[in-house]
């Protein structure tokens, strides 16, 4: 157990009457990279900054690792958060420090010697691929670049936990991409507890292991990465789920299709792998006509969804639906004419 | 041919005149800044919102600035006299000029010391804190760097503005420019002390200018 939160609170207004964070209660394991999803105001930036005290819970308790930081203050707190770093949507880089000087920053705080820093920052650089460009400014720079600065920057004082508010939502997809391979790396190579919030589905599939979707500052579903992909639960879990599952304009596609009966399935892991479309026409007397086909791969394995049009007299095709469960596909029948 | 063109101008008078004016000028905005980045730095810190929000303390300090910004300078020097005899003992010369034009540019120079400040992203502050910083070193290694232009461009505009002041504290019997130029050459009908007074006063006013312009973009890598 690395993180750990118990019954957390926090509100904002003159009468507390604002519940950004209300009754949270959660644990995130050492190593782990853990995603916190929800819509803007759904209280995942709070969340995330009590976990480095830059905001204190009104109730409840928080740990990383062996310390109660919600109950830390001073030079204690300023301390535990050399071993808790964050990186940011906007990177917040010191425009007037070089590549080397910032991320030297925070070993100018914890009071590393010069040589030592030295030594440190370059062995940083090199790690995030940054080698070349130490003496660059920030302004120089590309927002991939400023953002290997800041995960460079959060680095520096081997911290315990790393914290990602939103990390990637200001970098086109590539970027994005070779931004999460890089914290992948990271988690991989030095075993370091992620935890990062995002309104991007994407992220949560590509990197997380388990994810926690928030809305109105309740944690409403809970779960590693496949399982929620794989059945969510709350409406608001299967509106994030069909961010990456359903490309665009699918709504459109089944709005334009004639008759017939649609069914959606959805398989996971190594049943993505059998002939099930190819059975279903042998056995049966239908026509089958894709509709849609789609596959994602998560950390957890690989999450596929099928959208079908089944044509054919009633009997059949509910035999045929019923052959389906019998596969232990998800099947969900989503439109009959 | 110069002693053709300004018959009355006593050349080591104005130089006199010159160097006590860059006396004042220069030690009343090294004063100014390091006063104006006090005030500036705790009206900043103690706004609401900030590392230290304290209504009373921002209250306070905002009054003194207010009230000491809208006060004209020659009034000033007036009010101030008291306060300046007990700490230069004289109310004539040079140096009794520098209290009242420190008093009087240090709240104009807060002000703008607090403006830059404000432009500062809020984000590259929580990333220090984020970080275990102190406010101490908040304050040197991220308000101060990162606002360092504005800091800079808003003395550039302060040492101008004291240039003037000096002038007007110059007629009040602090010497310098402003001195010459009124006793001498305004008093006495003498044209060509006063242009020459004026066109060195230019003169300073540009090169501060220019000094100052230089260092803003050098200092600026945004």
């Amino acid at each position: 157990m690395m993180i750990q939160l118990k019954d957390v609170k926090k509100s904002f207004g003159r009468a507390n009457e604002i519940q950004a964070v209300d009754n949270v209660s959660l644990t995130i394991e050492e190593g782990e990279i853990f995603g916190i999803i929800g819509y803007s105001g759904a209280g995942k930036s709070t969340l995330i900054r009590l976990l480095n005290g830059l905001e204190t819970p009104t109730t409840g308790t928080i740990k990383i690792g062996s310390r109660e930081i919600s109950a830390f203050t001073g030079k204690e707190m300023r301390e535990a958060r050399q071993k808790i770093s964050m990186i940011f949507q906007h990177f917040n880089l010191l425009w007037s420090r070089t590549v080397k000087q910032n991320i030297a920053f925070p070993l100018e705080i914890a009071g590393v010697k010069k040589a030592e820093r030295e030594r440190k920052v370059a062995e940083l650089i090199e790690l995030v691929g940054l080698s070349g460009r130490e003496n660059a400014y920030p302004s120089e720079l590309s927002g991939g670049q400023k953002q290997r600065v800041g995960i460079a920057r959060a680095l520096a004082n081997d911290p315990e936990v790393l914290l990602c508010d939103e990390a990637t939502s200001a970098l086109d997809p590539e970027t994005t991409d070779a931004i999460l391979d890089l914290l992948t790396n990271i988690n991989e190579r030095l075993g370091l507890t992620i935890v990062l919030i995002t309104h991007e589905m994407h992220v949560i599939r590509k990197i997380c292991h388990r994810v926690a979707v928030m809305e109105a500052g309740k944690v409403v579903e809970i779960g590693p990465v496949l399982e929620v992909f794989q059945s969510p639960q709350a409406p608001i879990t299967k509106r994030f789920v069909s961010q990456v599952t359903e490309p665009a304009g699918t709504e459109q596609v089944l709005a334009h299709i004639p008759g017939g009966t649609l069914v959606k399935l959805a398989f996971v892991g190594e049943k993505t792998e059998h002939p099930v479309l190819a059975s279903l026409i042998r056995k049966f007397d239908i026509d089958v006509n894709i509709v849609q086909g789609n596959i994602s791969h998560t950390k957890g394995g690989a999450y596929g969804s099928l959208i079908l049009q089944l044509v054919g007299n009633k009997n059949d095709i509910d035999t045929a639906i019923a052959y389906l469960h019998e596969l232990d596909v998800q099947t969900e029948v989503i439109g009959n004419d | 041919m110069i002693e053709n063109l300004f018959p009355n101008v006593n050349w080591e008078k104005m130089w006199e005149a010159t160097v006590e004016t860059l006396y004042m000028t220069g030690l009343s905005t090294l004063y100014t800044f390091i006063f104006g980045l006090v005030l500036g730095v705790l009206l900043f810190l103690s706004s609401p919102g900030q590392l230290w929000k304290n209504k009373l303390v921002y209250g306070v300090t905002g009054a003194f600035v207010n009230i000491f910004r809208s006060i004209p300078f020659i009034i000033l020097i007036i009010l101030l006299i008291p306060f300046t005899t007990l700490l230069v003992g004289t109310i004539r010369g040079p140096e009794a000029a520098i209290p009242a034009l420190v008093i009087g540019a240090a709240p104009f120079y807060a002000r703008m010391v607090m403006i830059g400040l404000r432009e500062i992203d809020r984000g590259v502050i929580e990333a220090a804190r984020s970080m275990g910083a102190k406010t101490s070193t908040i304050i040197f290694k991220v308000l101060l760097p990162e606002s360092m232009p504005a800091l800079i461009s808003g003395i550039t505009v302060t040492s101008i503005a004291l240039v003037g002041y000096t002038a007007m504290a110059g007629v009040i019997g602090a010497g310098g420019l402003g001195n010459l130029a009124y006793y001498e050459g305004f008093q006495r009908s003498r044209t060509d002390v006063m242009i020459v007074a004026t066109v060195i006063i230019l003169v300073i006013v540009f090169i501060i200018q220019i000094i100052g312009d230089f260092a803003v973009k050098k200092l600026d890598k945004r």
